[in-house]
């Protein structure tokens, strides 16, 4: 069965481009639009792996993957970081966290679908 | 250079990189006369804000485009093009910052906004248009650096922090 990829962006473009290319490699995509509503979705139970972006409202990409570890090792998948950012301080804060990866916009779909693979195999 | 050399000729730079990185071209952009020439949007464009500061830097990025620009430089399917050409502000704002992050490491960056009707971006320093086959996206830099600090620019970066790079940890 095939695995379910959440992605969390506040950008609805983003979502459906990441979404299309997780969509044509054969995953089920779910949708989230800021860190309160992803880690919901995660805490739920059923999410194979996460695209996350960091800057969000509400809740902050890097803010939901602390939130998610301090629940419980059990409640963090697999987790990629897909933002402008690149600033150091917060690539070290999300590896800290938990996250298993980082990319930075514009995503490129081989690229990340090859990672997802990666992630959830 | 002059601080405020260096903020806005690193926003040019990235302008044209954005462009560039979505439609696989070398883009032209053309320094407007005025520093922001769109008085109003009509029922053709789209307009987004995105602003940006630090203590020492601040300012706002406006682009505007038209339909068949924003549907020409998506890969795919877009629904909301608000969105999307604010995604492409803030990636463009994105990667200024990333760029001046050794001088400015604390630049704050704002969600997008759309803006209907009336652009009126008083701080406007100044505008391009950036021109390819696919169409023209117009970029209004508004900007104020205090005096006498010091600002550098990187190069694109080409460790994780490279657009476009993926990092396993």
């Amino acid at each position: 069965m095939a695995a379910t990829v959440l992605v969390v962006d506040d950008s609805a473009t983003i979502r459906q481009q990441v979404g299309a290319a997780l969509k044509a490699a054969g995953f089920v995509v779910a949708e989230a639009c800021d860190g309160v509503e992803g880690k919901a979705r995660v805490s739920a139970g059923g999410i194979g792996c996460v695209i996350c972006d960091v800057n969000m409202p509400h809740k902050n990409g890097i803010e939901m993957v602390e939130e998610l570890r301090a629940d419980g090792p059990g409640q963090l998948p697999p987790i990629i970081m897909l933002t402008t950012e690149g600033s150091p301080h917060l690539i070290q804060r999300a590896k800290a966290a938990g996250a298993k990866g980082w990319m930075v916009k514009p995503f490129k779909a081989e690229l990340l679908v090859a990672a997802v693979r990666k992630l959830t195999s | 250079m002059e601080p405020l050399d260096v903020v806005t000729s690193t926003y040019l730079a990235c302008l044209v990189d954005v462009v560039g990185a979505y439609t696989g071209t070398k883009p032209v952009a053309r320094p407007l006369s005025a520093a922001c020439p769109i008085t109003q949007t009509t029922d053709d464009t789209c307009a987004t804000l995105v602003r940006f500061g630090e203590e020492r830097v601040w300012g706002s990025s406006l682009l505007v485009a038209d339909e068949a620009t924003l549907r020409n430089l998506a890969a795919g399917e877009v629904d909301d093009l608000y969105d999307w050409l604010g995604e492409l502000n803030n990636q463009l704002v994105g990667r200024m910052k990333n760029r001046l992050i050794r001088s400015a490491p604390h630049l704050q960056i704002s969600m997008p906004v759309p803006v209907v009707g009336f652009v009126k971006d008083r701080g406007a320093a100044a505008g391009w248009v950036v021109m390819w086959d696919g169409g023209r996206l117009t970029a209004c830099l508004g900007l104020t650096v205090t005096p006498g600090i010091t600002l550098v620019a990187d190069e694109p970066m080409a460790d994780a922090a490279a657009e476009g790079s993926l990092v396993l940890f």
